[in-house]
């Protein structure tokens, strides 16, 4: 086995540069692969993160649903989830170990000679710890300024940028959201960028009967936030709170819910779709591309049975069965095959980082798609290399050594 | 007795070429004792090329039976034949056939590789580097063919034949590409191992070469015409003397 290993080497190294534009095909065909499904996977791996940034085992109920009545509307498009929901939801569904509404409104927010734009969140306690917020300073407000629609909020970190300037902890400044004062009790730590890219830091926490008393008037919530104890319990819990919304909210059997709810994964299926078709359209482009190179092989096998004929020859007559040729023959392709496909990973893992940089498109090469990648390079050297090996070993002995 | 070598009983054969068949040998008997040095001569269609690829086991009688070493050759199918290629016959080629850019020893080595169960690689160089020495190739055992002379290219390709001690040493033509007096050294080459004991057959159409056999087969029309001890036999060691007593003589030295 090692004999045929050396003899196949001697035979490529005899004819580099024919070798490597041999093998160039198959290297442009792996590390397209690699790229390829690199990039589906950061994909992923990038929304899978954003996604966990919203929450652990996060569970969203939504007011209104995508579908009624043959008119569509959109998510929350209005509100129809109550107080008593939302007290209902915290007394009788198990299994749930945080819950917080929201009540959002957009609102002028005015702070010394700063002011700007902000989305005012309105939401419980429980909040941060239901959608993952760290405090960088200063402290939550608490159940008593939910009660009393208290004049408290936390800044998200671009809102405290945009409002005190950078680095400037506003903890104990009062802001103005709609001409009312509001004191800075918390400064959240910065998240970055949500699912739909827009900027999740720019944002003011409130008790939610602040919002609803003091700012927008509204009486319902068009978003509640659930927190499941443990991911095993997310199908659990979304069951106990359809079951008891329906109850609540009176849909008869057979008629559409007016709410939706939507677990982390389903938000991270619904994303990945996408990238799924991508790594497809990729990994089918890149597979062409192998196929390609597979024939680049044969074809150049071909031409080196037909060259070599005469030594095939000799190596019959002094007693090489069929099968040592057609191993011999087998190796070189294999060996050219393998060769490329170690390159093309190299490629690939050269050229994913550059991706990342110049394109800012995110990539993960991960070792599945490696392995994979050099499995089937092997395989390509076997496919392809067998047709030529066989007409190799299948040589006359007395022809072949007559062959000029 | 000891089994021969050879034994051609009503050897035919007998090619398809499109519509027409061509028999090229029709009905040989051919026996050939171990120690014998025999020369199969005759001019080209005479079925000389024919009779050496069947006693090389590169091909199957049509009918008639060949026996090698008390071996039946015609129930062999590939894979027997190329084994019984690489224990029983040594093959030296006209054309030399080494394998380019491959040393010599490696060239030696290459029956070896072939042969079940493969020696270790240590014995393989033993062996190849003492059927270099044989026929004085030692030295340049590390010189790939280019580097070599057309003899000394050819007596690689003898040691390659020896290298797994055959039944038979069988030459093609070896001396066609070679000038007279590397022709005699090569001769000077058989009639040594002849003379320990391996059985050499060859195929030539030069009469002053099969002088150094012992005997000498006339093939024509695909039959044997005459088959014969060689007389007056020439010994290449006093051939190689003589030569070089008349280059001697006219200062050629």
């Amino acid at each position: 086995m090692f004999a045929t290993f050396k003899i196949a080497l001697r035979a490529l190294r005899r004819n580099v540069l024919r070798s490597f534009l041999t093998m160039l095909g198959i290297i442009v065909g792996i590390s397209a692969v690699i790229v390829g499904v690199s990039m589906g996977t950061g994909a992923k791996a990038e929304v899978d993160k954003r996604i966990a940034s919203m929450g652990q085992n996060l569970i969203t109920v939504r007011s209104g649903n995508m579908q009624r009545g043959g008119v569509r509307g959109g998510f929350g498009m209005n509100a129809n989830l109550t107080m008593e929901d939302f007290d209902a939801i915290r007394r009788e569904v198990a299994g749930v170990s945080g819950i917080s509404p929201e009540a959002r409104t957009q609102a002028q927010v005015v702070a010394g000679a700063q002011n700007s734009s902000v989305q005012i969140s309105g939401v419980s306690p429980e909040y941060l710890a239901v959608r993952s917020w760290n405090l960088k300073a200063g402290d939550n407000f608490t159940d008593a300024d939910v009660r009393n629609a208290g004049k408290v909020c936390i800044l998200g970190a671009t809102t405290a940028k945009t409002l005190f300037g950078e680095n400037v902890d506003p903890v104990g400044q009062t802001i103005r959201i709609k001409n009312g004062p509001f004191t800075v009790v918390g400064w959240l730590e910065a998240k970055g960028s949500g699912s739909f890219g827009q900027d999740q830091d720019d944002i003011i926490l409130v008790p939610y009967t602040s919002v609803m008393k003091r700012l927008s008037g509204d009486t319902k919530f068009r978003t509640l936030y659930v927190q499941a104890d443990s991911p095993d319990s997310i199908p659990d819990v979304k069951l106990q709170m359809e079951e008891l919304l329906r109850q609540r909210h009176q849909i008869a059997e057979g008629k559409d819910d007016d709410f939706m709810v939507t677990t982390q994964q389903e938000t991270s299926e619904f994303f990945n779709a996408n990238n799924r078709i991508m790594t497809i359209l990729i990994g089918f482009f890149a597979g062409i591309s192998l196929v390609v190179g597979g024939i680049g092989i044969m074809n150049i096998m071909l031409v080196s049975v037909t060259e070599r004929t005469r030594e095939i020859g000799i190596r019959l007559a002094v007693g090489a069965r069929g099968r040592d040729v057609l191993r011999q023959f087998l190796t070189e392709a294999v060996l050219l095959s393998v060769v490329g496909g170690a390159l093309g990973i190299a490629t690939g893992y050269w050229l994913a980082p550059l991706l990342t940089k110049f394109a800012q498109f995110p990539t993960l090469i991960s070792n599945t798609s490696v392995i994979m990648a050099f499995t089937v390079s092997a395989f390509i050297g076997i496919v392809f290399g067998f047709f030529p090996a066989l007409k190799a070993a299948n040589l006359d002995p007395i022809d072949a050594l007559r062959y000029e | 007795m000891s089994v021969p070598v050879i034994q051609l009983e009503d050897f035919r054969k007998t090619y398809t070429s499109g519509e027409v068949q061509v028999h090229a040998v029709r009905g040989v008997n051919l026996t050939i004792q171990p120690g014998e040095f025999v020369a199969i001569m005759g001019a080209s269609g005479s079925g000389k090329s024919t009779m050496m690829n069947t006693l090389g086991c590169l091909d199957r009688p049509s009918s008639g039976r060949f026996l090698l070493d008390g071996v039946n050759v015609g129930e062999l199918n590939r894979d027997e034949l190329a084994d019984l290629r690489n224990r029983k016959i040594g093959f030296v080629f006209q054309g030399f056939n080494l394998l380019s850019r491959t040393t010599a020893v490696e060239n030696v080595e290459l029956p070896m590789l072939y042969t079940r169960p493969a020696p270790p690689a240590r014995e393989q160089r033993e062996r190849a580097m003492k059927a270099l020495e044989l026929v004085g190739l030692g030295q340049r055992f590390d010189h790939t063919p280019s580097q070599l002379s057309g003899g000394q290219q050819q007596r690689v390709a003898i040691a390659r034949g020896l290298v797994n001690q055959p039944k038979l040493l069988l030459a093609d033509e070896p001396t066609g590409n070679l000038d007279s007096r590397t022709s005699i050294e090569i001769m000077g080459i058989f009639q040594q191992l002849n003379d320990q004991g391996m059985t050499v057959a060859m195929v030539t159409h030069e009469l002053d070469i099969a002088r150094y056999c012992r005997r000498v087969v006339v093939m024509r029309d695909g039959l044997i015409r005459s088959d014969e001890s060689v007389q007056d036999r020439l010994l290449a060691t006093a051939e190689l003397a003589r030569l070089d007593a008349e280059q001697k003589a006219v200062q050629l030295h």
